[in-house]
């Protein structure tokens, strides 16, 4: 073939990382709050009093290596290129080793900041199956035949199984239990390095083109990656995002740590990045899915210096991501929850309490209190008074999605066409994930769009995580908030002055006596359902040392919907799809506001605070995707299943499926059903929480 | 991280079934010319596979496709076509090991002895035509050729100098334009806590700010408080249209900088704007941007080359296509118009 001087021209284009020459000026002439450790045009948009950025720090590409089984072939390039607008393809249901990509995917309203986190442990050989040209040792190896066919067998089309060749691959860097046994599956040595060190400056590439140094601030880019440990499937990933673009060498993955040991991650992060003299490197890890962690995430730290490590690199924690929400449980069948009477924990459950296929889950009594990050919230407090007063669950909250698909921010209900590539395409695909869903937002309150801003805000927790909508949430909590301020045109300069925001600390009591007041505001998303109420959740200690939560309704009030009007929102969002807007009902509010005393404050017990906002309900993506097979989920139970066994027939007649397979089955899960199931959604939004500790 | 197992069985069946029937009907058609003939048969889409792209579009997209789409997916399947033939008559079947294993995997299925050698399996997955039927190297092959034409330059092409640069920013300024971008004032009234009198109160609110007896402030002052702010930093018309919506953004668009308009519409209420700074859309120049501009030229080039290349390949064939009547009604209950 001639490709002569093309390739040769792409080839040095993609080589090429602008030059950065342009030197930070001073916005408005003085010192931003936030430490600036780039250089960089500061930004033309810049508030003092904080604007929220949308973004999304876990989201996978063509580099990780189960997307790539799954025919995913956006790399990080592609997937920063849809944050800020642009279109994707995505593999079709039938797609294999790549092909065909039939799907387009594109977002109407493009995100603040993204940060591509693909799974480190198996990036080397990624580099050379999927990206090293032939003749490179190793290319033509078992698992590299494997990772580009998905066949177990490769050249026995029989075999075709790209989870399954996954999980081959998983097997030895990311699934063992402990630091025994081979760590690669197909590279050793220099070769395997060289690789690992190709593909992580491949990401640092991508980010840094993406991310706009101009003055403009348009978009912000994080160099990540994903933390990848599951012993025996207990999910401890963790996303490690780095402030700006001096990061390691290498990332420390699963393997480096020499098993699942996040205390070992913490202490090479502090080595390589945080300690490293002479150098600006600045890191966090962000966990997600404690609800399938196996009551691992979040385990008694052994010492002081380990809480203190978890509560440095960890101030966030995911509350909602595509594989559920982390929040709280509750299984409203056996009217019970964990550590809760809270019913709206039964929002967006897994069945399962780890990552990997469980022949036996446990049941609500049996689950582990500490999957659920408000127990953790609670058992964080009741720790620190053995531990030096360090609090070492003090977690700030946010959401993301987890996709596999290189889409960051592809959160809109009824535009979701799955995360995992060909094996979560529509419609039957997609039904067979029926509990998943397409995640969520993180918010991040910063002066600008620029890295150290977006950086520092997460630092200090002022974040909150979203379900996928952009509703925009304040919280401040201080002792002297006037009840009027609501009113005010400059309650947000108030809420600083008087108190703090989401993330902070509150001091100690002016007066003995005193009640601490929060005011919480929130301004519904215009592209989605209107809000139904605002609620404070509350934990603390007793004296006893006993965990304890309430959640109080503050502003807007419970409402119930009948089957009609949520069969109105459903066909209001099924005739949105590939329109720019969807014009729901217009029950609730655009905007709620209130001043709120805790007058249950005992000045002696520790205590957190968080906001969750709840809009009111809109169809889940599963509701529109069974409606759209003529199956509804609102009809009666009898008249459901008729229609889903025609679905099913429907399917096994086109060849889409055997016969005797059920997708369609799941269209009829209600709440009369199933403990946790809903076929309506009410999006929400959690912020994080304001701590009280006696004596600060 | 890791799905659920994906139901190969299903697969076998489809793939079993599709072979038994494919390889039914390449038995009848077989030529003695083995497998370069691919240019005398004609080129044909029926009603049938129509109706199955109708299908597979709804599904996919969960809406059914317009006229326009479906048009626009039988163009695809007759250009996948052309290049798979075009593969063929190239030979990037030959000497290409991804299909021949596949073919050889395949005539394991259907030959009578399994365990004979790889090269005679081969040669019987030609004579029952396999290498034509396999939907896996069929795509396999369309998409090397794409490749193939997409990376051949045509005869003639020289590589983009700076000329063909500029022209190309010249000819397409909205792929590389700096939006115009505004800082608004705006005085907000809540329907929450005004409902329809919100509009009245801004009306009133802007007769007082246009003959002087309010000034900005004190209107802000007059309406109610907005959790954004009431003075927002610099904006694009699509940053605005993320939180106040599109009719908001629009409005903007067409105000000039220093008077009060309004009101106007958001998502929550009514507003009254003053657009306080204006940076107009402006084109870069080409230093400034000439690696994307760069890029995208050779990306559309690439493109053009598959098209022309198309165009060319499809001038053999005879092309057929039968269009179900319009009062067909598909599998999904979609009654097909096109």
């Amino acid at each position: 073939m001639k490709y002569s001087y093309i390739a040769a021209t792409l080839a040095i284009c993609a080589g090429a990382i602008p030059l950065l020459t342009v030197s930070g000026t001073a916005q408005a002439g003085s010192n931003p709050p936030f430490k600036q450790t780039e250089t960089r045009e500061s930004c033309d948009s810049y508030d003092s009093l904080k604007q929220p950025f949308f973004g999304e720090l876990h989201l996978h590409t063509s580099y990780s290596f189960d997307a790539y089984t799954l025919s995913v072939r956006n790399d990080p390039n592609a997937a920063y290129e849809f944050a800020k607008g642009g279109e994707i393809k995505l593999p079709a249901a039938s797609a294999r080793g790549g092909g065909p990509q039939t799907r387009t995917a594109q977002l109407r309203r493009p995100i603040d900041f993204a940060a591509v986190t693909d799974h480190s442990e198996l990036l080397g050989p990624m580099e050379i199956c999927t990206r090293s040209p032939k003749g490179t040792t190793g290319r033509d190896s078992l698992q590299c035949r494997q990772m580009r066919t998905g066949e177990v067998r490769p050249g026995n089309p029989n075999s075709f199984n790209p989870t399954g060749v996954a999980a081959l691959w998983a097997a030895n860097p990311i699934a063992r239990p402990n630091g025994a046994g081979p760590l690669r599956p197909l590279c050793n040595g220099a070769n395997c390095k060289a690789a690992d060190v190709s593909i992580w400056q491949s990401i640092q590439e991508a980010a840094e083109t993406h991310y706009d140094r101009s003055s403009d601030c348009k978009f912000t880019t994080f160099v990540g990656y994903e933390y990848t440990a599951q012993p025996l499937g207990s999910n401890l990933h963790r996303n490690v995002i780095f402030r700006n673009a001096d990061v390691p060498f290498l990332p420390v993955s699963n393997v480096t740590t020499r098993g699942p040991y996040p205390p070992v991650l913490w202490k090479k992060l502090r080595n390589r990045c945080v300690d490293k003299p002479g150098s600006d490197c600045d890191v966090l890890t962000i966990p997600h899915n404690a609800n399938l962690s196996g009551g691992m995430m979040f385990p008694d730290p052994a010492d002081e210096e380990e809480a203190a490590e978890r509560a440095f690199f960890e101030p966030l924690t995911e509350i909602y991501q595509h594989k559920a929400a982390s929040e709280c449980r509750y299984d409203r069948e056996a009217q019970h929850g964990v550590q809760t009477k809270d019913p709206l924990c039964t929002f967006e459950q897994m069945i399962n309490d780890i990552l990997a296929p469980q022949a036996d889950p446990p049941d609500i009594y049996n689950f582990p209190p500490r999957n659920m990050v408000r127990n953790a919230l609670k058992d964080g407090m009741a720790l620190a008074e053995g531990l030096g007063g360090t609090n070492p669950f003090k977690y700030g909250l946010i959401a993301s999605t987890d996709s596999h698909n290189g889409d960051p921010g592809d959160t809109v209900e009824q535009d979701f066409q799955g995360h995992a590539g060909s094996t979560d395409a529509p419609v039957i695909p997609m039904l067979s994930n029926v509990r998943l869903g397409p995640g969520g937002l993180a918010v991040a309150w910063a002066e600008e769009n620029s890295r150290d801003s977006i950086f520092e805000a997460l630092r200090r927790k002022e974040t909150y995580g979203t379900s996928g909508t952009r509703p925009v949430v304040r919280f401040f909590a201080g002792w002297d908030y006037e009840s009027g301020m609501c009113g005010q045109s400059d309650r947000i300069q108030l809420g600083y002055d008087g108190g703090v925001p989401m993330g902070g600390d509150l001091s100690v009591p002016p007066d003995q006596g005193d009640k601490p007041r929060f005011m919480v505001a929130a301004l519904r998303d215009t592209n989605s359902a209107r809000l139904e109420r605002v609620q404070i959740v509350k934990g603390w200690v007793t004296e006893s040392g006993k965990t304890r939560e309430r959640v109080y309704d503050v502003a807007g009030r419970e409402r119930k919907y009948s089957r009609k009007y949520i069969q109105k929102v459903c066909d209001a969002q099924a005739a949105s799809i590939g329109q720019p807007t969807v014009s729901l009902p217009t029950r609730g509010a655009n905007e709620l506001c209130t001043v709120w005393t805790d007058e249950d404050f005992r000045s002696d017990r520790p205590a957190f605070y968080y906001v969750r906002v709840l809009e009111t309900p809109v169809c889940r993506w599963s509701t529109l995707s069974c409606q759209s097979a003529g199956v509804n989920p609102f009809a009666r139970p009898k008249v459901c299943q008729r229609q889903a066994t025609r679905a099913n027939n429907a399917a096994a007649r086109a060849g889409e499926i055997g016969w005797g397979e059920v997708p369609f089955d799941v269209c009829c899960l209600t709440e009369q059903n199933d403990p946790f199931f809903e076929p309506a959604i009410q999006e929400r939004a959690w912020t994080s929480p304001v701590w009280y500790a006696p004596g600060g | 991280m890791l799905p659920a197992l994906i139901r190969a069985p299903v697969l076998h069946f489809v793939l079993l079934g599709g072979l038994l029937f494919l390889a039914d009907t390449v038995w009848q058609n077989r030529t003695a010319a083995g497998h370069a003939d691919a240019a005398g048969i004609p080129l044909s889409i029926s009603a049938s596979d129509i109706d199955q792209m109708r299908r597979d579009f709804f599904v996919q997209n969960r809406f059914p496709p317009t006229p326009e789409q479906l048009s626009a997916a039988v163009e695809t399947a007759i250009e996948e076509e052309v290049l798979y033939r075009g593969a063929l008559d190239a030979g990037l079947d030959r000497d290409n090991e991804a299909v021949r294993q596949r073919l050889v995997q395949l005539a394991r299925f259907v030959s009578d002895d399994p365990d004979q050698d790889p090269e005679a399996l081969y040669r019987i997955a030609l004579d029952l035509g396999l290498d034509r039927s396999d939907l896996v190297v069929r795509r396999q092959l369309s998409m090397m050729m794409r490749l193939a034409a997409a990376n051949t330059p045509m005869t003639g092409e020289t590589p983009p100098d700076d000329a063909e640069l500029e022209a190309y920013l010249r000819d397409n300024p909205e792929k590389f334009v700096r939006p115009r971008r505004v800082r608004i004032t705006h005085v907000y009234f809540s329907e929450d806590t005004h409902g329809a009198a919100a509009r009245r109160r801004a009306d009133k609110v802007l007769r007082s700010l246009r003959d002087g007896r309010l000034g900005p402030d004190q209107a802000v002052e007059a309406g109610d408080p907005f959790l954004l702010g009431h003075h927002l930093p610099w904006r694009t018309s699509t940053e605005l249209e993320i939180h106040f919506g599109p009719s908001f953004a629009e409005a903007t668009d067409d105000l000039k900088p220093g008077t009060w308009s309004g009101p106007v519409r958001s998502g929550y209420g009514w507003h009254l704007i003053r657009i306080d700074d204006v940076e107009p859309a402006s084109l870069p120049p080409l230093a400034e941007i000439r690696d994307r501009v760069l890029a995208t030229v050779i990306a559309d080039r690439r493109e053009w080359r598959v098209r022309e290349t198309v165009e060319q390949m499809r001038s053999q064939y005879r092309i057929e296509v039968e269009w179900p009547s319009p009062d067909r009604v598909s599998a999904t209950g979609v009654r097909s118009d096109g």
